[in-house]
């Protein structure tokens, strides 16, 4: 039986979802036929949508079905940049950033953006660094709710006073991937943004839908465009059943959800403790969801693999070895080499099981016995 | 007769003497294995060193040629009308395809090629025959003869003419299995993939050994060496991997050796584990991506340790190549990409800080002296796998 903590890079599909999908499958009609069976479609969509807008803190109106959060950065990025290049060339973003943001912006350079890195040491957004870069005219400043690979939880509140305080007409995109429904205080944080990013995956719903959330005063360029679905903003036939289960699982990940992540992480933290030379890569503000850890003694692949071999999946985060590219994330974050080499990411979800993380310690505990050799 | 074909005209192998017949064969057995993998019937005719493939109406003519380009004993590969052998036969194929002839060239030349001595017009003739009929149909056209935006091939043969725009470069080299059978030492590296791809090119059938390190070196890691493999095999033929586990070896060097002589020890152990897998299945050769002094283990002092091991030749095709020469050659064969991809290989695992690039056949002996030689190896052999590989 597979022990899951790789909860950070997707998850299993809950059951209410995976009913909410085949339920959705039923309702066959385009939800943009006049028909009474693409209207039945219709309502389903629009219920799916009221009731993740309602978690998002936004209008049924200012909420999207897209395919991904990759999609859903990337629209959100082109889309902003078209709105605001008029007014400034700077591309402001986080160095802890998705690369489903860091590369579309990148691509704006292309056009004259000039991009400028955010530093976020120790999962705390440098906001002096941001006051500074914001009085040169921006278009962009990208922030993430919560960061993948350290689950920091960054302040967007303390970033929407600094473009406030600064006059600056630069717009605000979130990307809330993993932050959605998991970070403290998520609805008040996308309300300070102009735009964000959603998946479904990341919150045991299905691959193959994310969400836009765009504030209804803003009407970008479409980035994919065709029939119109989505009120323009996103063309091609909504997939009505996975976004049923997108807001069945959002919905199911409520209050109860987080307890029992929270009670978990903390049940590992103390056993990891117990077996000693760990480093807890913990930022002052982060998600229960994701632990990331320094193994010290073992290289991450070599507890991965390890681990692998048990049936117990984890990340490893890091550069491990010779030819991998350097693990930006984590050295921004501030960890010396020695510890990102032997850096792993647990992800822990509601499903997990304390007897689950039981043997998840016990085995890094062997693996690192067995062949730790840094 | 008026047929869209492919003619492969064969390289090397037209200086063999009385044994000719058999690289013919081994051409034809390849060609016909590829032919396999393509939508449409095929029927293969060979005259005058020229492979003559006919397709049928259904059949994927772009697609089969590029399969052929990865035929070795293949000079060239040209995408050809063929036609009767008269000058009126030759001149209505061209005016049939003359739009995908000249395609948007401005200018163009006409070349004749008689090799059929009774054919009425001499092959000057026949080029200025068929040179007018073509600036009869496109007026703009301006003839050069010095350096064309295309030249027309029109080749009289003994049982047919074929016309064409020119051929693509073949694999040129040997023909498959022509030169034996050798064992190819890969890794998730960019040089031996293109060692193998290179001595595939010269005729050798082959096996890999991979060698991996579990649980130091994972799935991932695996998976990349078979992508590899294929991605040889496409040029190859089938091939079998083979994967023998490293890890009590490299522990036990970790553990009981001098650090500095790791790597080479490890090599000469690599070394005999290949060797006893090559004479298992029947091959004659081990094929190495080394090149000379790109790393501690390829100077030259490394590699007289390490060569005193196998009885059998070591073929190291790239061993006076520039690393970028042999990028070049792996980005062509389209094993680059797979090779970057970030794994552990056993090859990184436990690496050296300060690796002896100058090691003495004492220094290894004293150093060997330390080890159950002949255990670790058999150890190590047990764990071997197999795994069939299909390009």
């Amino acid at each position: 039986m597979a022990i899951y903590f790789d909860n950070a890079a997707t998850t299993k599909p809950s059951a209410t979802a995976v009913e909410a999908f085949i339920q959705g499958t039923a309702l066959y009609g385009n939800p943009s036929s006049p028909h009474a069976l693409g209207a039945e479609a219709r309502r389903s969509l629009e219920a799916a949508r009221v009731t993740l807008a309602g978690l998002a803190g936004c209008k049924s109106e200012e909420f999207y079905f897209t395919a991904s959060g990759t999609e859903s950065n990337n629209s959100a990025v082109y889309g902003l940049w078209e709105l605001r290049k008029r007014y400034g060339k700077r591309v402001i973003l986080t160095d802890s950033e998705h690369p489903s943001v860091k590369e579309p912006c990148r691509r704006l350079e292309a056009q004259g953006a000039e991009i400028v890195y955010l530093p976020t040491r120790g999962g705390v957004i440098d906001t002096d660094f941001l006051k500074e870069a914001i009085k040169t005219p921006s278009a962009l400043v990208c922030v993430m709710l919560a960061n993948n690979e350290t689950g920091a939880v960054y302040d967007l509140k303390a970033v929407r006073d600094v473009i406030n305080g600064a006059g600056s007409r630069a717009l605000l995109h979130c990307d809330a991937v993993q932050g959605f429904m998991k970070a403290e205080g998520c609805k008040q944080a996308l309300r300070q943004a102009d735009t964000a990013a959603f998946s479904a995956h990341k919150l045991h719903g299905l691959r193959g839908v994310g969400g836009l959330m765009l504030k209804s005063n803003l009407h970008p360029p479409a980035f994919v465009v065709g029939g119109g679905q989505e009120k323009g903003i996103r063309s091609g036939t909504e997939n009505l059943a996975a976004a049923a289960a997108f807001a069945a699982a959002a919905k199911e990940y409520g209050k109860d959800a987080l307890e029992k992540v929270k009670e978990l992480r903390a049940y590992i933290e103390e056993k990891l403790k117990e077996i000693g030379n760990v480093g807890f890569n913990i930022p002052p503000k982060h998600l229960d969801g994701i632990l990331n850890i320094s193994l010290r003694g073992i290289k991450s692949e070599t507890a991965l693999n390890c681990l692998s071999a048990q049936g117990i999946y984890i990340s490893a985060s890091s550069a491990c070895s010779s030819k991998q590219a350097e693990n930006t994330v984590l050295a921004a974050y501030g960890l010396d080499k020695a510890d990102r080499e032997c850096a792993l990411r647990i992800g822990i979800s509601p499903l997990n099981t304390k007897e689950e993380a039981d043997a998840l310690v016990t085995a890094l505990a062997e693996a690192r016995q067995r062949y730790g050799r840094i | 007769m008026n047929d869209y074909v492919l003619l492969l005209k064969y390289g090397e192998v037209v200086m063999k003497g009385l044994n000719r017949s058999y690289f013919d064969s081994l051409i034809v057995r390849r060609v016909k294995q590829l032919l396999k993998f393509v939508e449409g019937e095929f029927t293969l005719e060979y005259a005058q060193s020229t492979l003559c493939i006919v397709g049928s109406e259904e059949a994927d003519m772009d697609d089969a040629a590029e399969k052929m380009k990865r035929v070795f004993g293949i000079a060239s590969v040209c995408r050809a009308w063929r036609c009767e052998k008269t000058v009126e036969a030759i001149r209505a194929t061209v005016a049939e395809h003359i739009d995908e002839l000249i395609g948007d060239a401005k200018t163009f030349k006409c070349e004749g090629k008689r090799s059929d001595k009774s054919f009425p017009l001499s092959s000057p003739a026949l080029s200025g025959e068929i040179g007018g009929t073509i600036l009869q149909l496109k007026p703009y056209l301006k003839v050069d003869v010095v350096n064309p935006d295309i030249c027309i091939k029109l080749e009289v043969r003994d049982k047919y003419a074929a016309v064409h725009g020119g051929g693509e470069k073949g694999a040129g080299g040997m023909p498959n299995g022509s030169a034996g059978h050798g064992m190819l030492l890969l890794s998730g590296g960019i040089d031996s993939p293109v060692a193998g791809y290179l001595m595939a090119k010269r005729g050798l059938t082959l096996d890999a050994l991979y060698f991996d390190s579990p649980p130091y070196t994972g799935q991932a890691a695996e998976d990349k060496v078979n992508a590899l493999a294929e991605a040889v095999a496409r040029y190859s033929g089938k091939l079998y991997m083979h994967t023998i586990s490293l890890t009590e070896i490299q522990e036990t060097l970790m553990s009981s050796c001098d650090e500095r002589l790791f790597t080479i020890l490890l090599r000469r152990f690599m070394m005999r584990l290949a060797e006893k897998q090559a004479l298992d299945v029947g091959a004659a050769a081990l094929i190495t991506g080394e090149s000379l002094g790109q790393v501690a283990s390829q100077t030259l002092h490394a590699l007289t340790v390490t060569n005193a091991i196998p009885q059998i030749p070591v073929f190291r095709p790239c061993i006076a190549m520039d690393k970028d020469e042999i990028v070049q050659i792996s980005r062509r064969i389209g094993t680059f990409d797979i090779s970057i991809l970030p794994y552990e290989d056993c090859c990184t695992v436990f690496v050296p800080r300060h690796p002896n690039t100058r090691p003495t056949m004492e220094q290894i002996l004293e150093e060997e002296a330390k080890l159950d030689i002949e255990g670790l190896t058999e150890r190590a052999f047990a764990t071997r796998r197999h795994k069939k590989i299909v390009g």
